[in-house]
């Protein structure tokens, strides 16, 4: 037991090991890098020098490989996987901003502390509250940034889970390469170019407390860690930690929620482990929250990762279907509430909901999207379509009279503009539902963001496990940072985080004394 | 697998008919030729799904047996790196000494017994006249190629995108993801078999060159 807790604080066991008393323990939590914590020796001489070394080319170190660049530092910006991007290019679209532009267009009020409000209600009160702020304050500078500087288009406003109104911008890609790909091309005019398959294999922490450079793996081959061939660089400034979560990482997430093992699907990229987060914690950074892990609500159990049925589940159902269970033929959940308190609810309910539309709901929920994604998703068997009600539940042993009680509450409820049942927020878009076909996809919930990462300050600074002060020479942004969003993150929130820290990080970064 | 065998059986028949191969005995059984360790391997046989990693050892090495030793692929002898007479099929006729047109007389792509699809990719390009500059800027240190290179001959994403948008789950050259993820050498490989890189994540059963 003690054995256990004093490794989560890496330094413990790192003193233990370096000691060689406990050299057994040790080495079972190292976990699959095949190496005992301890901290690495700096190199006598450097096979490259830069001013700053990103590590990870998600949204966050893209911003802030362009930040730093910007400013004047010459950059290193690492990648270990084949393609650049991370869970990023491959995210669902949706970035959030309060007292927006859209908003104003449609009539939307909206505030800073509003969208405080609903990060720390979903957050469950443990967010970080100056972290927060600074991610609501700066939401609509942010979209505005990557509208001026990196010209991304949207094709509108979209209503996600647990925030108060629609304030979250969608990518008219459809998808988080909307914005990765422009960000990819601003650094290439810059002269930047993601060097792929490169693991950042060790941070380098000078006995005199900073952070001083890595040890990379060139054409490393993922997931072996040993594959690669070793290389130093040396940071004259300092090294940000883009690194992401460790969603895609079944043994480290069972350590943190037992619950949370192998068998769980997950929407993450093999990428998503957490090896950065061993090593930072091997060099004395504080992992803060690493056991809430954020279940998707809105996936499906008939296709693996993220998929289509996010598409369906939250841009249509959630707004203009519903979610039932088929048990009971009722709802079980506000379909806008939260990503926590609907996965919790799937899951309480047996894992046997369904999210379901009528054509007419379909069709509002589907507008901008490309319109072969109904025959695709049919095509691999993640929605289901049916010419009647009475088909569909026979389908899913729905209980009929009890469904179509649940419609005819939800349809007074719109006649009154007002969800009685549930509280769900209402747009005057919304319609009744009777229209045939109807369209289904069964719900399974799967890992999708790690709440927990390294502590970090309002300037990204990473916090030293010990003393409780910034680590000079480290920033750790994006998900790889911890405290951000507490117990669980609103949807379109990480979008605003990661930028907006990026960039922090990529301008502090910068602006740091060279210690060479 | 019994299609692709029949298929090379006849080719194989095919090839009998060439003028020159006359010791050539149709024994397409023979065909599972995997190769001493890390030398290389006979794509048409094998039923090894993760051959990546023999990649690095596929045509590395001594010099004369690379393969990347900077000189067009027709002044290439087949020999140089099939020299093991394992690497052919039993019976095909001695390689040595010969050309790689020697080698298009019978497996040119536009030949009946052209072994498109059946072998890496790379000696389909050897055998339609491809050199190793023409993917490799420098075949001293060979790297994988830009897209930009791939589509100079085979057409901008959005046409080869046309080409595909009626295959089954989704179009493999129109992702979401973006251009990152429409990187040619993410799935054609063509030193060693292709890999589908969309079933990283999705059930995308996509059958590729």
């Amino acid at each position: 037991m003690s054995e256990q807790s004093k490794n989560k604080i890496g330094k413990a066991v790192t003193r233990r090991a370096m000691l060689g008393a406990g050299a057994a323990a040790g080495a079972a939590f190292a976990l699959g890098s095949g190496a005992e914590a301890a901290p690495q020796a700096m190199p006598e001489s450097w096979d490259e020098e830069v001013d700053v070394i990103i590590v990870g080319t998600g949204f966050a170190g893209l911003a802030a490989a362009i930040e730093a660049t910007k400013a004047g530092a010459s950059v290193a910006l690492l990648e270990k996987m084949r393609t650049p991007g991370g869970n990023s290019i491959i995210s669902g679209g949706v970035i959030a901003a309060a007292g927006s532009p859209l908003q104003a267009e449609e009539g939307i009020e909206d505030s800073v502390q509003t969208l405080i409000d609903d990060m720390m209600k979903a957050g469950l009160n443990l967010n970080h509250p100056e972290l927060v702020r600074i991610i609501a304050e700066k939401s609509v500078e942010t979209v505005q940034w990557t509208i001026d500087e990196l010209g991304v288009e949207y094709r509108g406003l979209a209503h996600m889970g647990g925030h108060a109104v629609p304030r979250s911008y969608a990518l008219a890609a459809g998808s988080g390469s909307g914005i990765v790909v422009p960000q990819l091309d601003k650094l290439k005019e810059m002269g930047v170019e993601p060097r792929t398959r490169t693991l950042m294999k060790h941070l380098l922490r000078d006995p005199d407390g900073r952070v001083k450079g890595v040890i990379v793996h060139e054409k490393y081959r993922h997931p072996d860690l040993d594959s690669g061939t070793p290389k130093s660089i040396k940071a004259r400034k300092a090294v940000i930690m883009a690194t992401g979560g460790f969603g895609n990482d079944p043994s480290f997430r069972k350590l943190q929620d037992p619950r949370l093992g192998g068998e769980l699907d997950t929407t993450n990229h093999p990428g998503a482990t957490a090896q950065p987060l061993r090593e930072a914690m091997n060099i004395g950074c504080t992992l803060v929250q690493p056991s809430w892990i954020q279940l998707g609500p809105w996936t499906s159990p008939d296709e693996r990762g993220f998929g289509y049925a996010p598409h369906f589940v939250q841009g249509v159902a959630a707004s203009y279907g519903l979610w039932v269970d088929t048990q009971t033929g009722k709802r079980f959940v506000n379909e806008l509430a939260d990503r926590k308190t609907r996965a919790d609810a799937i899951l309480a309910a047996g894992n046997k909901c369904i999210a379901f539309s009528d054509a007419d709901g379909y069709v509002k929920g589907s507008t901008g999207r490309p319109t072969d994604n109904l025959d695709k998703m049919k095509e691999a068997g993640v929605l289901l379509e049916y010419p009647s009600l009475e088909e569909m539940a026979a389908a899913h042993n729905i209980p009929l009279d009890a469904l179509k009680e649940t419609i005819e509450t939800f349809n007074a409820g719109v006649d009154a503009g007002e969800d009685s049942e549930m509280g769900r927020y209402m747009s005057d878009k919304v319609g009744k539902i009777g229209t045939a076909p109807f369209y289904v996809v069964r719900l399974s919930p799967k890992v999708h963001h790690t709440m927990g990462g390294c502590a970090i300050n309002e300037k990204a600074e990473a916090i030293d496990v010990v003393s409780g002060e910034p680590i000079v020479g480290l920033y750790v942004v994006g998900e790889a940072a911890g405290g951000v969003h507490g117990a669980s993150r609103l949807g379109s929130c990480a979008y605003a985080d990661c930028l907006t820290f990026g960039r922090i990080a990529g301008q502090n970064a910068a602006a740091v004394e060279s210690w060479s | 697998m019994v299609l692709r065998r029949l298929t090379i059986a006849v080719l194989f028949a095919l090839v009998l008919s060439v003028p020159f191969s006359g010791q050539l005995a149709a024994q397409p059984e023979s065909q599972c030729f995997v190769v001493d360790d890390g030398v290389c391997i006979w794509p048409a046989a094998s039923d090894d799904n993760k051959p990546r990693q023999q990649r690095q050892n596929s045509h590395a090495g001594e010099e004369g047996l690379t393969g990347h030793d900077g000189k067009p692929a027709p002044e290439h002898v087949c020999a140089t790196c099939h020299e093991e007479p394992d690497l052919l099929p039993e019976g095909h006729l001695r390689t040595a000494g010969m050309s790689m047109r020697g080698c298009r007389i019978c497996h040119g792509t536009d030949q009946a017994s052209s072994l498109d699809g059946t072998i890496f990719q790379s000696h389909t390009h050897f055998f339609a006249g491809g050199t190793c500059v023409g993917c490799h800027e420098d075949p001293e240190d060979p790297g994988e190629p830009e897209t930009a290179v791939c589509t100079a001959c085979h057409g901008t994403l959005e046409e080869l995108a046309l080409k595909t948008e009626h295959v089954a789950h989704a179009n493999p050259h129109a992702s979401p993801h973006g251009a990152p993820y429409a990187e040619c050498v993410l799935c054609h490989y063509q030193h060693e078999p292709p890999d589908n890189f969309c079933a990283t994540c999705h059930d995308f059963e996509f059958k590729l060159p």
